[in-house]
């Protein structure tokens, strides 16, 4: 049965790599490290490259995934299963590279307006998506203590890598470039406030059905909820009480 | 000014080591070794690297104990099986009411609990030889009112030994073996970088609160299976990481045990100074003036730089509810360090005598006075 599920799964991996098989999949790392070297170069050679899209999405999610895991103590304080973690883990992910997709969607419209010529949206896809190569070492923050610091300089590479990227596709200089990449975080986050609020909502949503429960995110919230238990029940007023009697991991130990 | 510049040199350093080590450059420099051609070079060089991305790994792993726990991911909560000593003068006492009546109980009561949270050298239940003849020594001077209790495994929040019920548990317990056996053997590495990764997550911002939770709730349940009762001052005892153990605890033991005073004796300790220094009423921080470890704890952690006068840390010495006592040429651990009975300071006494005077001077309440400036 083992066997059986083996094969089926080395099939379908090997179906998968054909597939994908050919372009910018060949020389994915050579254009990875391309990318995190910050070479105009490879961002200008990948556009001509088969798959180069799919593979520029591919990066996004793994840094996406990389990306969530900073986020994990989330997930364990509102003490999410094993399974349902996995899966948040995924969902994340794939948020992750929607939000992607509208920043490359606002940083597109600028250049467009602010570029003489018309900029295809693939073509900004691409080059965006190879500029997240640093976020796919993200997983890194996972580390204590030193992962905040390692945050910061992945997030400052990537944005690097974002202006060297658009300045290599562009006519535009590399200040002009960090301008529209400005912009179209700016952007980003108005539509967030406004119209992308029935998205969040619907994403939230999502979230807490992953997760199997409504999660909390509050900081202050999670912190709170970590004083549950300390007391003894009988100290406890008594909607508190019967939410510690729910915690299974709290063993409260009455005195011998 | 030099200070500044030096510390600002280091972060700029940090930080370009980081990108270096992270990005494909590294591909070229750490190949420069082939040129020299020598198998023996080329091993170690593989076998460093080996080493560091397994470190990274360890690191990666290591909030997971934590949070799993308060997840419930291990099922069976924190482990309570492990007896703490209890002093033969005191009677067994009944502690149904433990939290109804502060102050009400008769005078055979204890009159302060003593939690001792060991260094970063702790793998089970049994200390090394030289720890052990600390706690025996100190816990025989104590008056027969005190309670004290030294079996806590202070970088577990499960209060779980490496050598029993974990996927690793063979492992430390073959290192153990060995540093039976040769007690100068380097193995205690592998125990030390484990537990200092412990350090670190009670130190992060993030997985603190969690892990701090749980060794919260490790002390918590010892001093109950000790039948302590509210409104006791505590002292908490916390030997090198044992002492940022016991900070990162502090919150925690305030709130359930309803605000009783609770003292930190750092021994040789390396804190954060970002948790429970605010909720502190006194911290002891004693430490030899050949003490690396503790010096580099005071430049590693940015809340205790003398420059973010905000902090926890710098409010609390500008309170005067840090105190920091010198310990002499003294080092962190070893034959040099502050619990040696044998190595003598220049006055004649030995370390370990000077350490217990000073530590029953703080329990009796001898010790008075502001915070020193020294930071």
């Amino acid at each position: 049965m083992l066997n059986f599920g083996m094969s089926v799964l080395w099939n379908s991996s090997w179906q998968l790599a054909q597939a994908a098989s050919g372009g910018a999949f060949d020389n994915l790392w050579m254009l990875i490290r391309g990318a995190l070297a910050l070479h105009s170069e490879t961002f200008q050679s990948l556009q001509n490259q088969p798959h180069s899209l799919l593979a520029a999405l591919t990066i996004v999610f793994i840094a996406g995934f990389a990306q969530s895991l900073s986020q994990i103590v989330v997930l364990f304080v509102n003490q999410v299963r094993p399974s349902r973690f996995a899966l948040s883990l995924l969902i994340s992910a794939l948020f992750f590279v929607v939000g992607f997709c509208f920043w490359a969607m606002s940083i597109w419209g600028i250049l467009n307006i602010s570029f003489g010529g018309y900029l295809p949206f693939n073509a900004v896809v691409r080059t965006l998506g190879f500029s997240y190569a640093p976020l796919m070492l993200g997983v890194l923050v996972v580390i204590p203590y030193f992962g905040s610091p390692i945050f910061v300089i992945l997030s400052i590479w990537t944005l690097l890598a974002v202006v060297v990227g658009i300045e290599s596709i562009t006519a535009l200089s590399r200040w002009e470039a960090f301008g529209s990449a400005a912009l179209g975080w700016v952007m980003l986050q108005l539509i967030q406030k406004t119209i992308g609020q029935p998205i969040a909502s619907l994403g939230q949503w999502i979230t807490n059905w992953a997760a199997g429960e409504e999660l909390i995110t509050n900081r202050n919230r999670l912190l709170e909820e970590l004083y549950a238990g300390l007391k003894s029940q009988r100290g406890l007023p008594p909607d508190l009480a019967k939410k510690v009697e729910g915690k299974s991991s709290l063993p409260l130990n009455p005195p011998k | 000014m030099r200070n500044r510049l030096i510390k600002l040199s280091c972060v700029v350093l940090l930080a370009v080591g980081a990108i270096i080590l992270l990005s494909p450059v590294n591909e070229q420099w750490l190949d420069w070794y082939l040129i020299f051609n020598s198998k023996l070079l080329n091993a170690v060089l593989d076998l460093a690297r080996v080493g560091l991305i397994a470190l990274l790994i360890a690191g990666l792993l290591s909030p997971f104990e934590a949070l799993g726990w308060w997840a419930g991911w291990y099922g069976d909560g924190i482990e309570t099986s492990i007896t703490c000593k209890f002093p033969k003068q005191l009677p067994a006492i009944e502690t149904d009411d433990s939290l109804a009546q502060p102050n009400q109980y008769p005078s055979q009561y204890p009159s302060r609990y003593i939690v001792y949270l060991d260094g970063i050298s702790q793998s089970c239940a049994d200390y090394p030889q030289r720890v052990q003849n600390f706690l025996d020594t100190l816990s025989a001077s104590l008056p027969p009112d005190m309670v004290f209790i030294q079996d806590i495994m202070a970088y577990s929040a499960l209060n779980r030994p490496l050598t029993i019920q974990r996927p690793f548990s063979k492992f430390w317990r073959w290192v153990n073996r060995i540093e039976d056996w040769n007690p100068k053997s380097p193995l205690d590495i592998f125990v030390n970088l484990r537990n200092t990764f412990q350090v670190a997550v009670s130190t992060d911002n993030r997985y603190g609160p969690v892990f701090n939770r749980g060794t919260a709730q490790v002390i918590l349940n010892s001093l109950r299976q000790q039948g302590y009762r509210a409104g006791v001052p505590i002292t908490l005892l916390g030997y090198s990481g044992g002492a940022q153990v016991a900070l990162g605890a502090v919150t925690y033991l305030k709130y359930a045990l309803n605000d009783v005073p609770i003292e930190v004796i750092s021994l040789a300790g390396v804190v954060s100074g970002n948790n429970g220094v605010g909720e502190i009423d006194r911290l002891y921080h004693l430490r030899g003036n050949l003490d690396l470890l503790a010096k580099i704890g005071a430049i590693m952690f940015p809340k205790r730089w003398p420059l973010l006068a905000w902090s926890d840390w710098n409010l609390a010495c500008t309170e005067g509810r840090v105190q920091i006592i010198s310990l002499g040429p003294v080092t962190h651990n070893g034959p040099t360090g502050p619990i040696d009975p044998v190595t003598q300071l220049p006055n004649g006494r030995s370390h370990l005598s000077q350490t217990l005077e000073i530590l029953m001077s703080i329990l009796m309440g001898d010790v008075k006075g502001k915070g020193e400036g020294e930071r």
